[in-house]
């Protein structure tokens, strides 16, 4: 089941960038991290925030002019910090018109102004739609971006680098290493490996696809044990339909055209999508006699593991996988399908005591771990705060306490590491702590910001009519 | 943290009867009460059509007097139901108060004598409502046509509190049965209104066919009981996409939905307007009102302009000189006309500060740190227009640079309520092609919300659709030939008429 994967290993030629000692603090061991009591902490993230301003600044024209816009240059103290962080949306701030008159020239212009890697040589005039243009970036720079589903609009561009997408790889792992006396593994460094399943698309621009070939090299025996689902995820193909939505807002429907070929893949996709949870479902099944009995690192949406696992327990599946696998699943309630025992039947279905979870976001490079039981700990290279949803105002870092998600993360090397989320979370600032680390943490209750604040039943004349759906029918229809 | 009373009022009957709260997270948890209206439907439903009889007791002239002393009653300082209207809209509005208090006084002129006559004979033919229009036709026969009334569910949009007037007006005239369905944005000034009319005349048949009633829109027992064919010939929907859709499974023969559906404007601005500083500075004032007017709240306000400054770097230039202006102009307009909206739209603001960075793309001219309240000109910086068009409220517009002011046209479509146009000759020019393309009114730049005279609505005549049309057919079987009439008896029918018709001067 293993096949050639582009990305990292179709770009060997280029010099990979030098990990610097805050990217590296991701390689230390919880004992130590979770071990910093808060004033050490404090001085810690405040000396390294400082650090990053003054090596990102002169390299990053987006900061500059944040910091020309806002009169801030200087850290005091960490809350400083907070005119300098931008928005997620900033990482879409693109006109996508460039995109669709394939402007790619402009949109990498665009992008440099967001990384320290240099973009100028890049040729990407035989680009057509986005897939072949961050392909382009791997080829020609160490720069990888990944970008988001672009469901809802555009695609966001985050400009990681081989850097961060080796620190995002080690941070993803790092769930399964224990803190003080409790068990663990550490993975990710090739000395302990495993066969890894995770029946998601196995290709793609997306962060997990960037970490697959590291999981390759790093974790599996060998290349070709990484079970996965054989399917490309296409940003053109993703984003088609967020696209149309912002066409029509701007009365530009007549403006998107699809080539034959781009929408013979649309159909194909579409058809695609339809047997996916079946075939996510059917995934487990497929490989559970080659894998019986063997030690895996188990991976996967929560409500598809929850389906496969009720699937395969009426057939009469059971302890799949050796003692000692690991298992590490996220993604949530989001559809209200969790079943209040999904965890035990997942359980009994593998044969997995341990499923890790982690909590993070294609905006953040660190993961944060679930430490506590209902608790994700903040590790001491993410610098967390809370702020009112509305205003923007700081919230107090002390207590526990409920707001807008926003974050300076050092382990951004390339780019800069602050972001205002678009995620309610709700921080006990500290503790204690049951297990005995020392950090913020971080309820898992974690819901978006949306109705919340736009309110319900209101009845507005001044409105565009929303028929994505039927523009989209009619543009495959040809 | 307050909690207001909204009754259910049925025909003259206040209910106050208060079982159910709603409360909305958008306006800082303000809450009301309501009865419930599943509780009154068998009042709240007319099952006879006759009932609207009582209304062809009045004539025309009794309605424009009801409606004339309803509209000197309307008193801000004197009325405390309106009174009352108003402050509970300062919470429930996302209008600022001077502008909220500007509409509380003027909009209850529209009941004017005058202007109830003007817009009846404009929209309908006073003497159409008033009885049988007589037509001959050339064969000898005769038709006659009423306008006659009809049973309607109005669910109408709560963003400018001017809908409650002109639901009033629209039912009165037309003599129907008016249910409104009020909005959780402005849940009091329909019934503000009617109480009023109660105090003023309790039995008058005008007043006895207003009801207003809230339930959460979408509410299926409720819905699905009013929305019957044997219940209501009309339903009025106002307001958003997903309503108007929600709404549109109830339809079935018998009901005819008038959608007043979700619209936008677009602004087409001639070179002319750059021809010197002066008419620069001039254009920007209009400009200004028409981005700003009703804090932008208003479907007929100016959001996406296209400036026919040109794309090269004078244009581009000349274009945020324009913008500027617009910007200036705007923090200058009357407070009643804008003050600044009361909520600012956190996404929107996201939006601005991100695109700030992006100096290749986009000129954002704002007071930094005040945009909630002074708005913000973003002047695109290559010919496109922002990617969030609909989330442009709070006094923000986008400024689109183009070389041909007929590009603009590329973006009307049905859903293109009014196009504000300056010069008057590029009006008279494009109107032809921005019809086709969608458009459904042309405005002169600067009367954005103060454009309404009487004319047709989203390109439909409302008032026209509100009436039912019904046809009393005349012919003599002594003049018009009938079926039953062999072919002998048809000729003769003829050679009578052609007799008796007097010879024209050229068959001399």
């Amino acid at each position: 089941m293993s096949v050639p994967v582009p990305g990292l290993e179709s770009a060997v030629d280029i010099e990979p960038i030098e990990r610097d000692d805050l990217s590296n603090m991701v390689d230390r061991s919880w004992d130590e991290l979770f071990g910093m009591d808060g004033a050490e902490r404090e001085e810690f993230q405040i000396r390294s925030l400082r650090r990053r301003l003054d090596e990102l600044l002169p390299k990053l024209s987006s900061l500059r002019v944040q910091v020309e816009d806002t009169g801030v240059s200087r850290i005091g103290k960490l809350e400083d910090v907070l005119p300098l962080l931008f928005h997620d949306s900033v990482y879409k701030s693109y006109p996508i018109s460039l995109i669709e008159k394939n402007q790619f020239a402009r949109l990498t212009k665009w992008l440099s102004g967001y990384t320290t890697v240099d973009l100028t040589h890049v040729d990407v005039s035989n680009c057509q739609g986005v897939d072949r243009w961050i392909d382009t970036l791997d080829a020609q720079t160490p720069l990888r971006v990944i970008h988001t589903s672009g469901t809802s609009g555009k695609l966001s561009f985050f400009p990681r680098s081989t850097v961060e997408i080796r620190s995002f790889f080690k941070s993803h792992l790092k769930v399964h290493e224990g803190f003080g006396s409790e068990p663990g593994v550490r993975l990710g460094d090739g000395q302990t490996r495993m066969i890894v399943v995770n029946p998601v698309p196995r290709y793609g621009r997306q962060i997990r696809h960037r970490c697959f070939p590291l999981m390759q090299k790093y974790v599996t025996p060998a290349p070709g044990q990484l079970y996965a689902l054989d399917y490309e995820v296409s940003a053109d193909l993703v984003s088609l339909s967020g696209r149309i939505r912002i066409a029509q807002a701007k009365g530009e429907l007549s403006k998107i055209t699809l080539s034959e070929s781009q929408r013979a893949a649309m159909v194909k996709y579409l058809a695609d999508l339809e047997t996916r949870p079946a075939d996510a479902a059917s995934f487990y099944q497929r490989i559970a006699d080659e894998l019986r009995g063997k030690r895996v690192l188990a991976g996967g949406f929560t409500h598809l593991l929850q389906d496969a696992a009720r699937t395969g327990l009426e057939r009469g599946m059971r302890n799949i996988f050796a003692p000692g696998s690991l298992g590490m699943t996220g993604g949530g309630n989001k559809e209200g399908a969790l079943l209040a025992n999904w965890l035990d039947l997942v359980r009994e279905f593998t044969g997995i005591r341990k499923w890790a979870m982690n909590y993070g976001m294609s905006e953040m490079i660190s993961m944060m771990p679930m430490g506590d039981e209902g608790w994700y700990h903040v590790p001491p290279y993410v610098i967390a705060f809370l702020l009112d949803p509305v205003s923007g105002a700081l919230l107090p870092r002390t207590g526990v306490v409920t707001g807008r998600l926003a974050f300076y993360d050092l382990l951004a090397q390339t780019n800069w590491g602050g972001i205002i989320s678009g995620d309610k979370v709700t921080i006990d600032w500290d503790g204690p702590s049951p297990s005995g680390r020392k950090a913020p943490r971080i309820r898992s209750d974690i819901t978006r910001y949306t109705a919340d604040i736009t309110g319900e039943d209101k009845v507005t004349c001044a409105a565009t009519a929303d028929q994505t759906d039927a523009a989209l029918q009619a543009l495959l229809a040809g | 943290m307050t909690e207001f009373k909204v009754p259910l009022i049925i025909r003259g009957e206040v209910i106050e009867d208060y079982a159910v709260e709603f409360r909305d997270r958008g306006s800082g948890g303000h809450a009301f009460v309501t009865p419930s209206v599943a509780k009154y439907l068998h009042k709240l439903i007319a099952k006879s059509p006759l009932i609207l009889e009582d209304l062809y007791t009045i004539d025309f002239d009794e309605i424009c007097d009801y409606l004339d002393e309803l509209r000197q009653r309307l008193d801000l300082d004197t009325n405390s139901y309106w009174r009352e209207a108003f402050e509970i809209s300062c919470h429930f509005s996302n209008l600022s108060r001077p502008v909220l208090e500007a509409i509380y006084r003027n909009s209850p002129n529209a009941l004017a004598r005058d202007n109830v006559r003007q817009l009846a004979e404009a929209r309908i033919g006073v003497r159409f409502l008033e009885g049988w229009v007589r037509t001959e036709l050339r064969d000898g026969r005769a038709i006659e046509v009423r306008a006659v009334g009809s049973r309607s569910v109005h669910v109408i949009a709560g963003n400018v509190p001017v809908v409650p007037i002109s639901t009033l007006l629209r039912g009165a005239i037309t003599r129907s049965d008016v249910i409104v369905k009020v909005p959780s944005n402005d849940p009091i000034t329909m019934g503000a209104i009617a109480r009023t009319m109660i105090d003023m005349a309790p039995n008058h048949p005008i007043t006895r066919h207003l009801s207003v009633a809230y339930w959460k829109g979408g509410d299926e027992s409720v819905e699905e009981r009013i929305y019957q064919p044997q219940h209501i010939e009309r339903l009025v929907a106002w307001g958003g996409f997903a309503s108007i859709k929600h709404i549109t499974k109830y339809l079935q023969p018998g009901i005819d939905l008038i959608p007043l559906e979700p619209k936008s404007s677009t602004t087409l601005i001639g070179k002319e307007a750059l021809a010197d500083e002066e008419t620069m500075r001039e254009v920007a004032r209009r400009v200004a009102a028409d981005v700003g007017g009703y804090d932008q709240e208003a479907c007929t306000n100016a959001r996406v302009m296209f400036l026919e400054s040109g794309t090269d770097e004078a244009g581009i230039a000349l274009a945020n000189q324009f913008g500027q202006y617009v910007f200036q102009a705007m923090q200058g307009l009357p407070q009643t006309t804008s003050s600044g909206p009361v909520n600012f739209d956190p996404a929107l603001k996201v939006e601005l500060e991100s695109i700030a960075q992006q100096r290749d793309f986009y000129r954002v001219f704002t007071e930094r740190g005040r945009t909630e309240k002074t708005g913000a000109i973003i002047v695109s910086q290559v010919s496109e227009q922002v990617d969030f068009p609909s989330l442009l409220y709070g006094r923000v517009a986008n400024i689109v640079p183009v070389d041909r002011i007929e590009d603009g046209l590329d973006s009307f479509s049905a859903a293109t309520k009014a196009a504000g146009i300056f010069p008057d000759s590029l009006r008279s020019r494009l109107r032809d092609r921005g019809a086709l393309m969608g458009g459904q009114s042309f405005i002169p730049i600067g009367y954005a919300i103060s454009s309404s005279a009487g004319g047709p609505s989203d390109g439909i005549e409302p008032e026209r659709r509100m009436c039912r049309w019904v046809v009393d057919v005349r012919a003599d079987p002594a003049v018009v030939a009938g079926p039953w009439m062999q072919e002998q008896e048809i000729a003769a029918l003829r050679k009578a008429a052609v007799s008796s018709r007097q010879p024209r001067e050229e068959e001399i």
